[in-house]
């Protein structure tokens, strides 16, 4: 049923290496190279990254806001407006 | 008869005894008979050891401290090349004249290089000894180093490196230094590089011998009819030229052993040629007869060994009863300060995935539950081999010259025995858990090795969670 390892692909010649993860760091400069890393990274991107979402966000509000006056009543219509159900004192 | 003799063991425990017994103490005093090997160390350092049985025939030999180990990438291979030029003439007297005294004397001249030991020895009677001496004296010595010889030896030296490539198991274990002890001269093949074989000079070897044949580091070593007062003579004659230089004994660095593997991937052949190991004790070490204990428990075996179901060693009855492999052969390699202990096996493509769990399952049995009764068999065929390899003169002759350069002194075979015999189950969990359980194991593998386990699933295979 199905093929196994063992019979997948027929390779020759190709050499293959391969260190315990134990004979290496996993946290190796963490601290040198990690955290100065994480500003390098932030500020290439930062302005590819973060305008789109301005001018997103700044298009979203317009249009809610444009909405938002398209579908409320206007408040003239009620000027006059006598309350039906007064209620009693 | 064998069928009754078992049932009677069974049933009469006492008498068993008895003859246990009986032949325990013919052993013991076996043991114990054997010519005491002596030793003499001359003025100038090389150190004279011999065991003379009285025989007819008679080995003598050089053990020199140098090998592949000594040597750097530069120059890697020199030992080598050294011995191949040794037979080639001295400025005494030319290779012809070399070659018709050996065949003449109807002697034996021959030499082999491993990565710590460069040896010469001469096979002989009895009689012959004092002109053997003489020509291993006058090899080492004076050799000629003649350039169109060592130009003529380099094809000699590349056609023997085809000839080791076409052993896999050579090449299997060249590729399991080469990654277990990686960035290190073991790590290096004792033929050396190509590259290094082509542009060795004269002037490499003349130092390597200047620098490593030094009297401090040689024994000359004796077995047979070879009596040790005449071979001290002898070897004060012919050695005393050799003189201890100021660039004494090169430093040896430590050898550090890295979990690794290596894959040569190469689908058009039959069978995959796999060694794993891990990092074990070396020659001196306390450690390494609970380790020799616990790599003849896991055996050889090959499929022309009948027995199947039979077999005493777990690993042979899996492999002959669930076809897992061809062949299989536990190991134990000892360097000055560490070594190798693990298993090279030969296997089917698809049988590979289910070799490696039944060989780690085992590993795991001997670091947390291995039997009594298997501990003892172990040691008894242990005793046995060890006995059986001392047969002749030859053998005897290596394992004092190997015992003096390991040990600097010769171990007696009743010792050794009682080493053997002190090692407990306690001991060979104790010592398997230290050098097995947990530990990262190297691995090297040429050919169709698709269906071996990743390196993290082996890695995770060398420790169990219950026990």
């Amino acid at each position: 049923m199905g093929k196994h390892f063992g019979e997948l692909a027929t390779i020759r010649g190709i050499v293959a290496y391969k260190l315990s993860p134990h004979e290496q760091k996993p946290f190796a400069g963490a601290f040198s190279y990690g955290i100065p890393n994480y500003f390098r990274r932030f500020r290439e991107c930062v302005l590819i990254v973060v305008p789109p979402f301005v001018v997103g966000y700044i298009i979203y509000k317009a249009v809610e806001e444009a909405h938002h006056l398209t579908t409320r009543k206007n408040p003239r219509d009620y000027m006059y407006e006598e309350d039906p159900n007064p209620k009693e004192c | 008869m064998l069928k009754v003799a078992t049932t009677l063991r069974l049933v009469s425990k006492q008498g068993n005894q008895v003859r246990c017994l009986a032949t325990a103490v013919g052993y013991k005093q076996a043991l114990v008979n054997v010519p005491p090997t002596r030793l003499t160390v001359l003025d100038n350092g090389i150190r004279v050891a011999s065991e003379d049985s009285g025989a007819a025939t008679a080995t003598v030999g050089l053990w020199i401290d140098a090998g592949s180990r000594y040597e750097t990438s530069k120059n890697n291979g020199v030992a080598h090349f050294l011995e191949h030029m040794a037979f080639k003439g001295t400025s005494k007297r030319s290779q012809t004249d070399l070659e018709l005294l050996v065949e003449n004397m109807g002697a034996h001249l021959n030499a082999y290089t491993s990565r710590e030991q460069t040896v010469f020895y001469a096979k002989c009677l009895a009689n012959d000894v004092p002109v053997a001496v003489e020509i291993l004296a006058d090899i080492i010595q004076n050799s000629s180093l003649a350039e169109p010889e060592i130009e003529r030896e380099r094809g000699v030296i590349l056609r023997e490196m085809q000839d080791v490539e076409s052993n896999l198991q050579e090449v299997v274990f060249d590729h399991l230094h080469a990654t277990a002890f990686q960035g290190t001269p073991l790590g290096q093949t004792i033929l050396g590089p190509t590259k290094n074989i082509k542009k060795i000079s004269k002037a490499d070897l003349q130092s390597y011998i200047k620098s490593h044949y030094q009297p401090g580091r040689i024994v000359l070593s004796g077995a047979g009819g070879v009596e040790h007062e005449r071979l001290v003579d002898l070897a004060n004659k012919h050695f005393s030229g050799l003189k201890n230089t100021a660039t004494d004994i090169p430093d040896l660095a430590p050898c550090r052993y890295t979990g690794s593997e290596i894959r040569v991937r190469d689908d058009s052949m039959p069978l995959a040629h796999i060694a794993i190991a891990v990092e074990g004790a070396g020659w001196t070490e306390a450690d390494n007869i609970p380790l020799m204990v616990a790599n003849t428990l896991v055996g050889a075996w090959d499929r022309s060994q009948g027995g199947g179901g039979n077999n005493a060693s777990y690993l042979a009855r899996a492999s002959a009863c669930e076809n897992l492999c061809h062949s299989f052969q536990s190991f134990n390699t000892c360097y000055k300060d560490t070594g190798l202990w693990g298993i090279y096996f030969v296997s089917e493509p698809m049988q590979i995935e289910d070799m490696v769990y039944n060989i780690q399952k085992e590993w795991m049995k001997l670091c947390t539950s291995v039997t009594e009764g298997e501990v003892e068999r172990a040691k008894n065929l242990l005793k046995t081999n060890m006995l059986l390899q001392l047969d002749g003169t030859t053998p005897i002759c290596e394992d004092i010259g190997r015992q003096m350069l390991c040990y600097n002194r010769r171990i007696p075979i009743h010792e050794l025995d009682a080493r053997i015999s002190s090692v407990t189950v306690q001991n060979v969990r104790d010592v398997c858990y230290k050098y097995l359980f947990d530990r990262c194991p190297a691995v090297a593998a040429v050919g169709p090795c698709e269906g071996l386990p990743d390196y993290t699933r082996i890695r995770a295979g060398m420790y169990w969670l219950r026990a």
